[in-house]
């Protein structure tokens, strides 16, 4: 299918952006040139976090009518973290469109427009790892882990980061 | 038209980033509309001082009356064409191509043999008009400017195919300044009809005759062309002529009358069906297809009424149509993913199954 769509242009565009001039620690892009309505991402856990070392993959799922709409990014397999619901959905406010307001404390600025993009949703992602948002969690098991025993929490994280790595 | 020549026409800044002037990227980038990420096509400021493709915000302001770099209240009302701008991006993505290659670090041989000397020596002052035919091939969406703007850019690309026809002539003739170059510094616009002659012709019988006979295409031709016919001409005599559809659109001529959205919940089928047919738009389909459809060509309509250059009504349907079969391709291409991505799921689900065990 040719890249008619607006929503298939710009997701072009995006793509040849990051290819070129990708950030630190992501690498994404479409799973196949026929459906650019799906990327792949490989995340690399931040410095200093226990996510350190450890590389992520997430899936991109992008509407139809992006960019008025917001992706919906998953990690494949899911990660323990307060703002990833346990199937791996990530729950972060930059993917939330203006309109609702699911935990009502996000500020409108943080949330999805068109003028967002692929690169700021994984840098989001990125910072969101180094400091989970535990006022509006996700994955409450992990809140809870985080807020009263961070030692565990951390520990449970670089032991899934080693097994992921087949350690 | 294959998938591939698309994807030569889609370029974006990071193109300059790897030349010998790589803060062109900024220039590049800001001449971007922020949603669609292409030049800015019809721009228009907001109160809160962003500006958007004319197209790329009304869509938008239609589910949220909100700029969305901001976040403040905005409505379809608050907007304001900005019409500088607009010219700027369209002689900008004029001169791009060219651009790019004058700053790519590698020198590029392509030139040389292709071209006679005396050719390049010839298209040397005139240099402007070589980049300017290609405008239209680079961008598909973009070949659809309106008729008169295709007439002066076919006059041009005809003149400089007589300039390499000749040019061996030339060449044995040197004394003799090619006839084409004569043309070209000394035409002017027509101010009625809009098309390019040389300036003898315009000034002599053209101008008579044009007036004479009713313009056939009259869509665009209104009255207040003549208040131009000063400037069009005072401009001819001037050496940038063949820069004039740019420098100079022909903002007279959009007398458009704007579209209203409908209240489609006071409307029957009917009455939407009969609304539409009065625009010559199909009036097949379900209600909701026909709401789409309405509320996407209110947002074409529109969106041409604040161009510079706006295109033939007819260009707007066709627009249309290929809008809505890319929404169906593109409604069954999410289908077939839906089923992969389950079967993906159900894949991941029995590994981690399997891991758990």
């Amino acid at each position: 299918m040719p890249p008619k769509g607006t929503a298939q242009r710009r997701l072009l565009k995006e793509y040849q952006q990051l290819t070129k001039d990708a950030p630190e620690g992501i690498v994404a892009g479409p799973v196949s040139e026929d459906n650019l309505f799906v990327w792949d991402c490989l995340l690399e856990g931040p410095e200093g976090t226990p996510y350190e070392n450890g590389v992520f993959p997430a899936r991109l799922v992008f509407p139809s009518d992006y960019p008025l709409s917001p992706p919906k990014l998953t990690f494949t397999p899911a990660i323990l973290h307060p703002n990833i619901y346990a199937n791996g959905e990530v729950c972060i406010s930059i993917l939330h469109p203006p309109g609702e307001d699911p935990n009502q404390y996000e500020r409108a600025e943080e949330r999805w427009s068109p003028v967002q993009n692929v690169e700021k949703i994984l840098l989001s992602v990125m910072s969101m790892l180094s400091e989970p948002n535990v006022e509006s969690g996700a994955n409450i098991d992990a809140c809870k882990l985080w807020r009263d025993d961070r030692k565990a929490f951390e520990e449970q994280v670089r032991s899934d980061v080693r097994k992921s790595l087949g350690l | 038209m294959n998938g591939y020549t698309d994807i030569n026409s889609i370029t974006d800044p990071t193109d300059f980033k790897s030349t010998r002037v790589p803060k062109l990227f900024e220039v590049d980038s800001l001449l971007r509309c922020h949603i669609c990420k292409e030049f800015l096509s019809s721009p228009m400021l907001t109160h809160c001082g962003h500006t958007f493709c004319s197209g790329c915000i009304r869509r938008y302001l239609l589910n949220t009356p909100k700029c969305p770099i901001c976040s403040k209240e905005l409505r379809e009302s608050n907007l304001c064409r900005n019409v500088v701008l607009e010219q700027l991006v369209i002689s900008y993505k004029g001169l791009r191509k060219e651009l790019l290659e004058k700053v790519q670090i590698q020198e590029e041989p392509k030139n040389v043999p292709q071209v006679t000397e005396s050719l390049v020596i010839e298209n040397a002052p005139v240099a402007s008009t070589t980049p300017k035919p290609e405008v239209i091939y680079l961008d598909e969406e973009d070949s659809a400017f309106d008729d008169s703007i295709d007439e002066d850019l076919t006059i041009l690309l005809e003149s400089k195919k007589r300039k390499q026809t000749v040019s061996i002539d030339s060449i044995l003739k040197r004394p003799k300044p090619p006839l084409q170059r004569k043309i070209t510094t000394e035409s002017g616009t027509c101010p009625i009809c809009s098309k390019v002659f040389p300036i003898e012709i315009l000034m002599g019988r053209h101008i008579d005759e044009c007036l004479a006979v009713p313009k056939p295409s009259s869509n665009y031709a209104s009255n207040s062309t003549y208040t131009n016919s000063h400037t069009s001409l005072g401009k001819a005599k001037s050496p940038s002529t063949e820069d004039q559809s740019y420098y100079q659109p022909k903002e007279s001529n959009t007398v458009q009358q704007k579209l209203t959205k409908l209240d489609y919940s006071s409307l029957s089928t009917t009455q939407l069906k009969s609304k539409l047919s009065k625009l010559e738009l199909p009036t097949n389909g379900t209600r909701n297809e026909l709401e789409t459809r309405y509320n996407e060509f209110l947002i074409l309509w529109n969106a041409n009424c604040d161009s510079v250059q706006p295109k033939n009504p007819k260009l707007l349907r066709s627009q249309l149509a290929k809008w809505e079969s890319a929404i169906k391709v593109k409604a069954n291409g999410t289908e077939k993913l839906g089923k992969a991505g389950w079967s993906d799921l159900i894949r991941q689900a029995r590994s981690t199954m399997k891991s758990k065990d």
